[in-house]
């Protein structure tokens, strides 16, 4: 009886150990408790009750939506970690590039003024052939320069009439 | 927010498919051993510039584009591969929104030069030559206005030297 008072002390301290508490519930399960310590059969009673208790119906809606904010979170490592290795495995692949190159028959020539020579051959080229084919528009310039002073007769002209009229009127 | 997310991720394709069909051309060539290729990147034009003996006003022009890609192909006129590639190029030209700037014929000799813009002053200039047994296509990409894109054109006009660069005999150009 002492014992169990001090269990009972132990307890609501919080200093029990598991075999003590099992000891505890025992005693009180057992039927033959002392009056002064009826009051917590209860709740050793609603201890024992709990663990016969099966879940309800909201517990069961919740657990689902656990594991699905997990299988979320889980995808997204998954997906995160696909995507980091296939870049890690590109940048790791990829040989270093570089922008100046020709590449001639199948053959890759790394070389910068080769491929300078190369380009400035071909933009001359496309001048040349600019320059022949639009040759006729220099031409045409150059007529055009010539027939400038024709727009001073013109001028010249509109005058004469412009003061012929006016000496008419008078 | 979803219909506005679907737009934008519409345009994105759109604008990747664009610029994509003249990429996949040069994609698919450069490395067969019937063309030539050369790519040159930033900064790498000035210096052909100054191989090719252009002038002052063409080095602003020059020092703007980002990349130079060439593909040529020497080939039969009437072969099945020369058909093929001048196909494929009318079409990028035409669903690539290209406009054209510069059309010449001249025995045999042709010379297209066409552009198009696509994003803030970011320019496309598409030279395509095609003389006899020869077809290339140049393609010059950097960050130029419409105005200036104008000007380089209508310096064609006048100078009838649009690149301002010497001719061919002065260069030796190794191949």
């Amino acid at each position: 009886m002492e014992m169990m008072n001090e269990l009972m002390e132990k307890y609501f301290r919080g200093e029990t150990s598991l075999a003590e508490e099992k000891e505890l519930k025992q005693y009180f399960l057992s039927g033959n408790v002392s009056p002064e310590l009826e009051i917590y059969r209860n709740l050793f009673g609603v201890f024992d009750q709990e663990l016969t208790e099966k879940a309800v119906s909201p517990l069961a809606k919740v657990l689902p939506e656990q594991r699905k904010t997990k299988r979320i979170w889980f995808q997204s490592f998954l997906a995160t970690g696909i995507a980091a290795t296939i870049a890690i495995f590109l940048w790791v692949q990829l040989p270093p590039t570089s922008l100046n190159y020709t590449v001639i028959g199948g053959t890759r020539i790394d070389n910068t003024e080769f491929a300078q020579r190369y380009a400035a051959k071909k933009l001359s080229k496309v001048n040349t052939m600019l320059a022949r084919t639009m040759s006729p528009l220099k031409s045409l310039n150059k007529v055009r320069e010539n027939i400038e002073p024709l727009k001073n007769i013109s001028d010249i002209r509109l005058k004469m009439e412009d003061i012929h009229n006016k000496l008419q009127i008078k | 927010m979803k219909k506005i997310m679907t737009l934008v991720a519409a345009l994105v394709i759109v604008t990747a498919v664009q610029a994509q069909t003249l990429q996949s051309l040069f994609d698919k060539y450069r490395n067969d051993e019937r063309f030539e290729f050369v790519s040159l990147g930033k900064g790498m034009m000035n210096m052909a510039g100054a191989f090719a003996g252009h002038t002052k006003n063409n080095s602003e022009m020059m020092s703007k584009l980002k990349s130079l890609n060439i593909l040529t192909l020497n080939a039969d006129d009437n072969s099945p591969l020369m058909k093929s590639v001048i196909n494929e190029l009318d079409k990028v030209v035409e669903k690539g929104n290209f406009e054209t700037a510069i059309n010449t014929r001249d025995k045999g000799e042709r010379v297209n030069i066409y552009y198009r813009f696509s994003g803030k002053d970011d320019a496309d200039m598409l030279i395509v030559t095609k003389e006899k047994g020869e077809f290339s296509v140049i393609w010059l990409n950097g960050k130029m206005t419409k105005e200036e894109m104008m000007h380089t054109f209508s310096n064609a006009g006048k100078s009838v030297n649009p690149f301002n660069m010497a001719d061919e005999s002065d260069n030796t150009a190794s191949k």
